[in-house]
C-alpha cells in the first residue's frame, strides 16, 4: 500500500483544527471526579473494598508488586470457592462475613455465554489493536473446560489482573442503578461483558441488568434475563434481588 | 489543566513504558477531546473517558514502549466511541449539545474569537456521517497516519482515504455555512 499522504488541509480548516488541537479544557472537577473513580487503579488493590494493602503505584517496579499481591490474594478467594462449590448454600454465610469470597465464588459459577454474547464478538472490538490481550489469550474455552487443575492458574492469573479494573468498570452500571437511569445501567453493563468477557463480577453485571431491565419496563426480558440468570447461578449471591426485580 | 503538565509530558512516546498513573496524568485531556471529537455526548463523557482508562489499564501490558503513546491511546479511545455509539444507537445527533454557548450571533469580543473557533469546528463536524467525522478527527486532528486509520476502523486505505477527503469537503462546506449564518444574525 503506497498512497501518497493526503494533501494538506485548506488553510481556513487548519486554522479551525489548529486551535482544537490545543485543546486542554476540562469542565470543572472533571479530573477530579475521574480520579477518585479511578483510584483503586492508580493504587493497585488498595483502596478497593477487599484489598489488604499496597501504596500508590507511581513506578512499574511497584505495579509488579501489585500485580503479584492481588494474585495471592486471588488464589486464596479461589481455594475458598472451590470449598464453597462443594459445601453450595452453607457458603452463603462465610460470604456474608467475607465479602471478597463471594466475588470470586460469582467468577466460579458463570456459565459460558451466560449473557448471550458469543465470545468472538466480545474479542473483536479490542482485537486489531497492537497486541492481544494477554489475559484473554487462553481462549474462551479455558474456564469452561471443567478441568480445575488446569484451568485455575489462568483464571487466577487473569483474575489478578482484572479484578480491580472490574470493580471501576462496574461502578458505572451500579451508580447507574442507584440513580434510576436504566439505559445507562444497562448500556454500561453490556459494555462491561464486552470488556470483561470472562469477568468474575458477571453475576452482578447481569443481576444489575435484570433490574435494569425490569425498572424500564421491559418486564419480558426482565424475566428472560431473570431465568438465563437462575440457571446460570443457580445459588447465586444476587439471585433474591433477581427473584424480587423480576419473579 | 492543572493535570496536563508540560509538552514533554505531554508526548510521552519514549522508552519506559508509563506508569497507569502517568498516563492519566499526562493524557486525561487527550482522551476527554478525541472521545468528544469522535462523538460522545457531553454528558456521557465523564462515563467514557473512565471506561477509556479502564480499557488502558487492562491492556497497559500490551503497549510498546518503543512506540508513541498518544497514537495507542487514540486507538482505544476511539474503540470505546464506536462501542458507545452501538451501544446508545446515536448518530449523528450526537454533537446537538456542543453548541449551548453559541446559541445566537457571536460575541463581537475578541476574547472570544479563539473559543467561537473551536464551538465552529464541532458544530461543523457534528454535521458529517461518523465514517467521514472519524477520518477527518483520526488523521487532521489526532494526526494518526492513514494506514493506521484504516487498520484500526477496518476498512481498506482507500476507503479511509475517500473518507477523508469526502469529510473534509463536507467540513469545508459546514463551517462556511455555519459562519455565514453566524455572520447574518
Amino acid at each position: 500500500m503506497s498512497l501518497p499522504p493526503p494533501e494538506p488541509l485548506d488553510p481556513a480548516l487548519e486554522k479551525l483544527v489548529a486551535e482544537e488541537q490545543r485543546a486542554q479544557d476540562l469542565p470543572s472537577g472533571a479530573s477530579e471526579r475521574l480520579q477518585a473513580r479511578l483510584a483503586p487503579l492508580f493504587a493497585g488493590p488498595a483502596s478497593a473494598p477487599t484489598a489488604p494493602q499496597a501504596p500508590s503505584a507511581s513506578a512499574a517496579g511497584t505495579k509488579a508488586i501489585a500485580t503479584a499481591t492481588r494474585a495471592l490474594r486471588v488464589a486464596k478467594y479461589v481455594a475458598v470457592l472451590v470449598v464453597g462449590s462443594v459445601l453450595g448454600a452453607g457458603v452463603q454465610a462465610a460470604f456474608t462475613r467475607a465479602p471478597p469470597v463471594a466475588i470470586v465464588y460469582v467468577d466460579r459459577a458463570v456459565v459460558p455465554s451466560a449473557s448471550g454474547v458469543s465470545p468472538s464478538a466480545i474479542a473483536a472490538p479490542w482485537a486489531s489493536s497492537s497486541a492481544p490481550a494477554p489475559v484473554v489469550a487462553p481462549g474462551p474455552t479455558a474456564r469452561s473446560a471443567g478441568a480445575p487443575a488446569t484451568t485455575v492458574p489462568l483464571a487466577t492469573e487473569a483474575a489478578a489482573r482484572d479484578l480491580a479494573a472490574e470493580q471501576v468498570g462496574l461502578e458505572i452500571a451500579r451508580a447507574a442503578l442507584a440513580r434510576g437511569d436504566s439505559s445507562a445501567a444497562l448500556a454500561a453493563t453490556d459494555r462491561y461483558a464486552r470488556s470483561f468477557p470472562r469477568g468474575q463480577l458477571r453475576e452482578e453485571a447481569d443481576a444489575i441488568a435484570v433490574q435494569a431491565l425490569a425498572r424500564a419496563g421491559r418486564l419480558d426480558e426482565a424475566r428472560a434475563r431473570a431465568a438465563q440468570f437462575r440457571r446460570s447461578y443457580p445459588h447465586g449471591l444476587f439471585r433474591a434481588v433477581v427473584d424480587q426485580a423480576a419473579p | 489543566v492543572e493535570l496536563h503538565g508540560s509538552a514533554a509530558e505531554r508526548d510521552p512516546g519514549v522508552r519506559a513504558r508509563p506508569s497507569f498513573r502517568a498516563i492519566f496524568d499526562a493524557e486525561l485531556a487527550t482522551v476527554w477531546h478525541v472521545l468528544r471529537r469522535l462523538g460522545v455526548h457531553s454528558r456521557d463523557l465523564e462515563d467514557q473517558v473512565h471506561e477509556t482508562f479502564v480499557i488502558v489499564h487492562r491492556k497497559l501490558g500490551d503497549y510498546d514502549p518503543g512506540r508513541p503513546l498518544r497514537p495507542w491511546l487514540v486507538g482505544i479511545a476511539y474503540r470505546c466511541a464506536a462501542d458507545y455509539r452501538k451501544l446508545t444507537r446515536h448518530t449523528r445527533e450526537l454533537f446537538a449539545d456542543v453548541g449551548d454557548p453559541v446559541d445566537g450571533a457571536p460575541s463581537a469580543d475578541d476574547q472570544l474569537a479563539d473559543g467561537e473557533r473551536r464551538m465552529l469546528l464541532h458544530r461543523a463536524l457534528a454535521t458529517l456521517v461518523p465514517e467521514q467525522r472519524e477520518a477527518v478527527v483520526l488523521h487532521d486532528i489526532e494526526e494518526l497516519a492513514m494506514p493506521d486509520i484504516a487498520a484500526l476502523v477496518g476498512v481498506p486505505l482507500a476507503t479511509a482515504y475517500s473518507r477523508l477527503r469526502l469529510g473534509r469537503a463536507e467540513l469545508g462546506k459546514a463551517a462556511h455555512r455555519l459562519r455565514l449564518r453566524e455572520e447574518k444574525s
